[in-house]
């Protein structure tokens, strides 16, 4: 049931075995990290790791997915400061008098594959300055922004070739019919 | 009161100046779709330095990272109900707000 409608890209797949126990040791470590050196709270904290490990492998059966080390780094780098942009740009625009922007929702053609690229792609937008994704299509998603503009297309552009950097992607193609 | 604790209030007030203006965006923003940019982004970054305050003032490295992890959690679930109130709007057939309409 679990290997049943995958579209695998990747080479090779671990199994399914492989990758409970690849998750089960994830979450152990968030485990640790929260209780500290304190073993009783094991007690707890191995049903937990297991049963969060068997229903992260039930609700996404997906094989594990390449990333580079290089690529998070500069990932995190540039997540920082958009994030301050984008909270500095909506203070400026809750504070400034008058509502001096332009809305609207624009359609966004897609590149990235379908998977954990793509969904990471569409959170990060709802966390950078003036974008929210509001619907996720196949082929494109649709994307409120606080200032309509050209501007808009080519911030998401930069951010998908990051997210492909980070996953350790190539781009389908670079430009798109759009 | 040492350097580092000079070094959390300012943060604290940084914090406390992204809650505000979130708080004051929706509030004034003219329509559900803008007020979820409001949350999501003023609030994250408010919650980071929050969480960056306290982290100077962590007993251990264990605290830290909970801290740590607390924001990335807050992230992932606040982007996630971001998508899922302006995905329902969009399905319920709620207009953005263009600026043409008074």
């Amino acid at each position: 049931m679990t290997n049943a409608a995958q579209c695998s890209s990747n080479v090779s797949a671990p199994s399914p075995g492989r990758r409970l126990l690849t998750r089960a040791i994830l979450m152990s470590l968030i485990w640790l990290g929260f209780t500290g050196a304190d073993w009783n709270s094991w007690l707890v904290g191995g049903p937990t790791v297991v049963a969060a490990a068997w229903i992260s492998l039930r609700l996404w059966p997906g094989a594990s997915w390449r990333w580079s080390p290089r690529g998070a780094l500069a990932f995190a780098a540039y997540f920082l400061r958009e994030s301050c942009r984008g909270g500095w740009d909506v203070a400026r625009r809750a504070l400034s008098p008058g509502l001096n922007f332009t809305p609207g929702i624009i359609r966004h053609p897609l590149r990235l594959p379908a998977g954990p690229a793509r969904l990471f792609f569409c959170t990060v937008i709802s966390l950078l300055p003036g974008t929210a994704v509001v619907a996720i299509q196949s082929e494109s998603i649709q994307v409120h922004v606080l200032d309509q503009g050209p501007r808009v297309h080519a911030e998401l552009r930069a951010l998908e070739r990051r997210v492909a950097a980070l996953f350790d992607l190539s781009l389908s193609s670079e430009e798109v019919e759009p | 009161m040492t350097i580092l604790d000079l070094i959390t209030g300012l943060l604290l007030l940084a914090a406390l100046f992204f809650f505000v203006a979130g708080t004051v965006g929706l509030l004034r923003f003219p329509d559900l779709y803008s007020r979820l940019h409001a949350l999501t982004k003023a609030d994250n970054v408010g919650l980071g330095f929050a969480v960056l305050a306290l982290m100077l003032q962590a007993q251990s490295w264990s605290e830290v990272f909970k801290l740590g992890l607390i924001w990335v959690l807050v992230l992932a679930a606040s982007a996630t109900v971001c998508f899922l109130i302006g995905n329902e709007a969009l399905r319920r057939g709620v207009k953005p707000w263009t600026g043409k309409s008074p």
